[in-house]
């Protein structure tokens, strides 16, 4: 089982959309919430604080030591006190995570494209799409991103290009407007959405062959993602005005519609609207994936795959139980980044302290 | 193994069939594609009628007299109820993902237009590029039972002269929803919509009669700019002041005017082929001010009066007439705006806010009064007259004098 | 439409018992089975239109103070 190696270039473009999907669609209305037409000064904010984060992440790295992340805890907390907090962790944090996403995919396209269908074949569509990549294992899915990133980077330069044309830039004035602390404020939604789940990368690490490939391909697709981010905002702040943006429930989306180009290039946004499907599509198959692997892992299971479908099951009726409406969602993305700190830096961060001075009693 | 490995396969493929399945379908001959839309208020309801495209009535074998386009309207008290409300007397379901033109009357635009338009905003299926017009001294719905000459679709035929005239004529404002959209959202600038009227005898005007022959009865026309205080319309800017809007907001393409040539009885006519207008403020004295510098690059069209255009003197001061002309216009434009209906159309509180945000926070709350009695507007005009067309002189003997 | 996902869950998985049964792996099956139990369990509770709580509500109402408190600094 240990065979099941990524390429540096696999690993990259899988985490890039991971890290894309659905944040891409939402996040810039949150951040320019916040910071206004500064939101945009907010990526980079919330990429440095993310690369400082990557250094704890980077130590625990340097102790698997080609074991597993969750053998690396479960030999740090004890068989049942790590096994506990592991299957907390992966409950409360991807698998949750993954049925956000998936409750996301179907507000979206029932929301703005198809308000008449229901959402549960929307859920059932995607859901077979990726527990077939899934079960292909992490080869599979490697090799199907390698296919797609393509489409996918297509996709944007024709969102970004085509959007250039009907930017403003006084629209992005005045700098600082509101001095640094909206900024700050805003990049904590950012820092914490998408970007505390790289802690999930580290249940992936040992796809790798060597922990330096994985420290790379880890700060490179925050780099890529991170520079997505920061075009998608800008851009949409200029083309639009911040007013706007924080008014319309998916700006990159309302974004689209209003592009026209001589007439005759406009009305491709269901085109565009595959770059999310793309996006959403791996960020869902990583979820999935570490779930899957991590729980199989704990329970000492022979093979991850059969958790797939009860995990997928499950994911598929709790999506339904998220948020009764958009209003406790939109509350609720201001409350996430505070939960999520429990998982991406409160939790590593026990293990590593843990991890230190169990380290120094074992050598003494 | 194998046999689950294909069965699963199978499962997938079967599910595909029910499921993607065509639970939103929308067959082209069940739907009524909405070209046009009009609010007027009658009473406390609002009017909402939709111009509605028969897609067969498009094709090559149409049936001779039948309009290729219908007209709805119902009342409620909401838009979406008066859509929906619809259905009750048309088969097909109005589909609004092609909407070119929102008109509303003045009553409504009077009354507020953010309520009215928030449904547009808000449905799915509309997507925000549609131009947005007040119906000036006419009803909304008398401008979607227009039969127009040019196009069959009145519509299309709206939509295009708005978007040509926005490109050659400086008193057009051509407004799209994302444009009024931000215009309601930031603080520093108020929306204005352009005018839509008709003239000629409207009741020959709705009949097919009208495109029958070379000169219609009747034909719509976009007549000056609207001016709004937030979300209200407060009165009309009439050609030459639309034109001073246009001037200032940097929206001229390309125009012509008309000049009083220097020295001479009678006119001369030039057509702008580039102006640029940036606007610059400062503060002086604690005061706002702002100055306009506004660059136009003009070439002679048409001449009314005997000048010899050969001589280089003449011709600066045919370039001297056209910026005093220009100035006295973009000035009663200003003049008119700002002490008459004093609303920040032009966004000057937003280059403000932009270039002086800390300022901006003091004056955001009483801007539109410090608008109207504080703030100068200087201009400084750099204007080039260039070119003389085919011809030089104006077409008369040598000896003329 | 939960029937349809329940038929095809169920379906899905009765077909991954038997590889996992000629496997001998019992353990991956209890698992399994457990949380394929609860998805459906929930997925029943859903149809006879049982009032579940949200689970975002729940994290909003427990974390809403922390970030009412950072709002507050940065404000």
């Amino acid at each position: 089982m240990r065979k099941m190696i990524l390429t540096t270039r696999q690993a990259t473009f899988w985490f890039t959309l991971h890290q894309l999907g659905s944040a891409l669609l939402v996040i810039p209305s949150t951040l320019v919430f916040i910071a206004k037409q500064d939101a945009w000064l907010a990526v980079p904010v919330a990429l440095a604080a993310h690369l400082l984060l990557l250094l704890l992440y980077f130590r625990i790295a340097n102790r698997l030591n080609g074991q597993t992340f969750h053998e690396h805890v479960v030999s740090i907390l004890g068989k049942w006190g790590g096994g506990l907090c592991l299957v907390v962790f992966v409950m409360a944090y991807p698998f949750l995570t993954f049925t956000l996403v998936i409750r996301d995919l179907g507000d979206f396209l029932t929301g703005v494209m198809m308000p008449e269908t229901p959402s549960e074949a929307i859920y059932l569509l995607m859901l077979a799409a990726v527990w077939y990549v899934v079960h292909g294992g992490v080869r599979t899915i490697g090799r199907t991103v390698e296919l797609l990133f393509f489409a996918f980077l297509f996709l944007f330069v024709l969102l970004t290009v085509s959007l250039i044309p009907s930017m403003n830039m006084d629209y992005i004035l005045p700098l600082f407007e509101n001095g640094p602390k909206p900024i700050f404020l805003a990049s904590i939604s950012l820092f914490a959405f998408p970007y505390f789940e790289s802690v999930l990368f580290l249940f992936l690490a040992s796809h790798m062959q060597y922990i330096q490939q994985w420290k790379t391909v880890v700060v490179r697709s925050a780099l890529l993602s991170g520079g997505m981010f920061f075009l998608v905002v800008f851009v949409v702040i200029g083309v639009i005005s911040q007013g706007v943006v924080a008014d319309v429930a998916y700006p990159s989306f309302f974004v689209v519609r209003t592009i026209s180009i001589g007439g005759f290039f406009e009305r491709f946004e269901v085109i565009v609207a595959v770059l999310w499907y793309i996006t959403i599509f791996f960020r869902l198959s990583l979820l999935l994936y570490v779930s899957s692997y991590a729980l199989a892992g704990i329970f000492r299971l022979k093979d991850w795959r059969s958790l797939l479908i009860p995990l997928c099951t499950l994911g598929f009726f709790i999506a339904p139980l998220t948020w009764p409406n958009t209003s406790v969602q939109m509350q609720s993305i201001r409350a996430w980044p505070y939960y999520t700190v429990l998982f991406g830096v409160l939790f590593p961060m026990v293990i590593w302290l843990i991890g230190s001075f169990r380290g120094n009693h074992g050598k003494k | 193994m194998k046999l689950y490995r294909h069965s699963f396969v199978i499962l997938v493929l079967v599910m595909t069939l029910i499921l993607p399945g065509c639970w939103n379908r929308k067959e082209l001959n069940e739907l009524g594609v909405v070209l046009a839309a009009g609010i007027d208020t009658v009473g406390n309801q609002y009017e909402v009628s939709v111009q509605v495209v028969d897609p067969s009535a498009m094709s090559k074998q149409r049936i001779g007299d039948r309009s290729p386009v219908l007209v709805f309207s119902e009342r409620a008290p909401t838009i979406f109820e008066a859509l929906r409300k619809m259905t009750t007397k048309s088969s097909r379901k109005m589909y609004l993902s092609h909407l070119r033109m929102l008109i509303m009357d003045e009553a409504t635009a009077r009354r507020g237009i953010q309520e009215p338009l928030g449904f547009w905003f808000r449905d799915h299926e509309v997507r925000p590029d549609f131009y947005i017009a007040v119906a000036k001294g006419r009803r909304a719905k008398d401008m979607l039972e227009l039969v127009t000459p040019t196009e069959a679709l009145p519509a299309m035929d709206l939509y295009k002269s708005l978007e040509v005239s926005e490109k050659s004529w400086a008193p057009t404002a051509a407004v799209n929803v994302r444009e009024l959209f931000q215009t309601m959202t930031l603080d520093g600038v108020n929306p204005v919509l352009s005018g839509l009227t008709i003239k000629g005898d409207m009741e020959v005007g709705k009949q097919l009669e009208n495109a029958k022959q070379p000169l219609s009865f009747a034909e719509y026309q976009f007549v000056g700019i609207g001016v709004f205080r937030e979300d209200r319309l407060i009165g009309w800017l009439g050609e030459e002041e639309s034109k001073a809007y246009n001037y200032i907001m940097n929206r001229v393409f390309s125009t012509v005017g008309r000049v009083k040539c220097p020295g001479k009885e009678g006119d001369f006519v030039v057509e702008v082929t580039q102006a640029n207008t940036k606007m610059n403020p400062m503060i002086k004295n604690g005061q706002p001010h702002v100055v306009l510098n506004v660059f136009v690059e003009a070439n002679i069209g048409e001449v009314h009066c005997k000048v010899d255009l050969r001589d280089a003197q003449v011709f600066n001061a045919m370039q001297q007439a056209a910026q005093d002309s220009l100035a006295i216009i973009l000035e009663a434009g200003v003049h008119k705006v700002q002490k008459e209906y004093g609303t920040d159309v032009y966004g000057i509180g937003e280059a403000f806010h932009r270039k002086y945000p800390k300022q901006w926070k003091e004056w955001k709350k009483s801007w539109d009064d410090m608008f109207q009695n504080d703030l100068k507007v200087e201009m400084r005009f750099d204007y080039n007259l260039r070119k003389l067309g085919k011809i030089i002189g104006p077409l008369q003997k040598e000896s003329g004098e | 439409m939960t029937i349809v996902a329940m038929i095809v869950a169920l379906s899905g998985a009765l077909l991954e018992y038997r590889r996992l049964v000629q496997n001998k792996s019992y353990r991956d099956i209890i698992m399994s089975v457990c949380l394929l139990a609860s998805g459906l369990l929930l997925g029943i509770l859903q149809m006879l239109k049982v009032k579940l709580p949200s689970l975002m509500g729940g994290i909003t109402t427990a974390f809403e103070p922390f970030s009412k408190m950072v709002e507050s600094w940065f404000s």
